[in-house]
């Protein structure tokens, strides 16, 4: 033992030595393995990159504005993106390619759509169940949780998916030629299709639904919001949703479905008591903002 | 004793690998990213990155939050925190002198950047269909700075840490 240990020393510098000629030297096999597996995920791509997204989302917020119109009120978008960063910065997703921004549609109809990225757009119908800041940020935490979870992006067909990273994998090569640029280009119609289609006349199932609401209860939770008004804007959407409408009343599960579910969750935690003067605040400056939406 | 003597040299084995073991290295995934002093969204800007930029990552001082990451960028001078959601762990090559992201890069050093859905898509896409994109440009005007975004907190007596835990 004594032997061994007078030469730890030097079997640690021998080791060390070994060790940085077997790194020098695998260093190449390393780099080159690397390498090929490198270009086979960029072959087998299964997911698209928040860059792509940010393309997507841009498609589909503009396909669905180019048959709405715009509530152009400065300060009411002013104050929803505010209130919007002031929830993502406390979702498990702050950052996107583009960032979080948030538009008025003028419309009675109770309906939003969060385009993948990102891109909220929410109607006059839907901001009038709110009656607080508190409930504008259920609506608002709810369409930031499609984006967090990408609901939007995950209703692209598994088909677009494998054309278009088919597409990429062909792409390695330098340059993305023209002929490269009409497929994928024929392959995005397609996909902004299924986003659309999905967000506007299908809607999402039921379970993600239910999981972006409790993603939003979480998030309201984290920012300091009163989760209960989740509730409370769930309330007011029932009695103004009407039955066979082409907005949420489609889309969506029936609020009653969501409050159940939502006040399952809310019995489970603790109650966020705001104090007097941060409610008065809040109410203010909501009443400012869309008091007339 | 040549159990002892095996697992002694092992260890030594594995511990000058580490040694060698370059620092794990990151890419921002997003457009533009603020480097903060802290974990925080909140947090003082000490500098900004943009999409492609490699980032080495350091070790993550004890009780810092899991969705942050302490980095540095010894070529631009920069230390500091970065949310994970704007970073991933595959490689970005960008191009030289592109805005966005192109593929001038070799082999699989070209990874994903500027690959796919991308301008030169949107533009063909924009060139064939009747599709307006103006509102989608206005909105993503609206930015609102961390000061605003701050002063909205404190007023509301909201929480104030911007995602620190």
């Amino acid at each position: 033992m004594r032997t061994f240990l007078r030469l730890l020393p030097a079997a640690v510098l021998v080791l060390a030595f070994s060790g940085c000629a077997s790194m020098d030297l695998s260093v190449g096999n390393v780099m080159a393995v690397g390498q090929g597996l490198q270009n086979v995920q960029t072959a087998q791509q299964t997911e698209f990159t928040d860059e792509q997204e940010y393309y997507i989302g841009r498609a589909v917020a503009a396909n669905i504005l180019s048959s709405r119109k715009v509530y152009d009120d400065r300060k009411a978008t002013d104050y929803l993106n505010v209130l919007e960063r002031a929830l993502a910065i406390y979702s498990d997703r702050p950052d996107t390619f583009g960032g979080y921004h948030v538009l008025i549609m003028d419309s009675d109809e109770i309906n939003a759509f969060s385009a993948p990225g990102g891109l909220i757009l929410v109607s006059r119908g839907l901001l009038r169940c709110a009656t607080s800041e508190d409930s504008v940020a259920a609506i608002l935490a709810h369409e930031t949780s499609h984006v967090v979870l990408k609901h939007g992006l995950n209703a692209i067909k598994q088909a677009r998916k494998t054309a278009a990273f088919t597409q990429l994998g062909i792409a390695t090569a330098n340059t993305v030629g023209g002929s490269n640029v009409q497929q994928l280009t024929d392959i995005f119609k397609d996909s902004i299709t299924d986003v659309t289609n999905t967000l506007v006349n299908n809607g999402y199932s039921r379970d993600l639904e239910f999981q972006a609401d409790q993603m939003a209860l979480k998030i309201m939770r984290n920012a300091g919001y009163d989760p209960s008004a989740f509730t409370a804007m769930l309330q007011v959407m029932k009695t103004k949703l009407k039955p066979g409408g082409l907005d949420f009343a489609k889309t969506h599960p029936d609020p009653k479905d969501r409050i159940q579910k939502v006040n399952e969750t809310l019995a489970s935690q603790p109650a966020v008591v705001t104090p007097p003067q941060a409610q008065a605040a809040r109410q203010a400056r909501y009443q400012a903002a869309l008091g007339n939406i | 004793m040549s159990r002892v003597c095996l697992a002694v040299a092992a260890c030594l084995v594995l511990a000058s690998a580490a040694a060698f073991a370059d620092p794990p290295q990151m890419s921002v995934t997003v457009q533009v990213v603020k480097v903060r002093a802290t974990p925080s969204a909140l947090g003082k800007i000490v500098g900004s990155l943009a999409y492609g930029d490699r980032v080495t990552v350091l070790d993550q001082p004890a009780g810092a939050p899991q969705t942050w990451r302490k980095i540095s960028v010894p070529e631009k001078g920069i230390q500091g925190w970065v949310s994970l959601s704007a970073l991933t762990d595959k490689p970005i090559k960008l191009q030289a002198g592109s805005e966005t992201a192109q593929t001038g890069a070799s082999g699989g050093e070209v990874a994903l950047a500027g690959k796919g859905f991308n301008e030169d898509v949107e533009k063909q896409y924009k060139a064939e269909g009747n599709v307006d994109y103006t509102w989608v440009d206005r909105m993503e005007g609206y930015s609102p700075t961390d000061d605003q975004v701050l002063a909205f907190l404190q007023k509301g007596g909201l929480n104030t840490t911007g995602g620190a835990q």
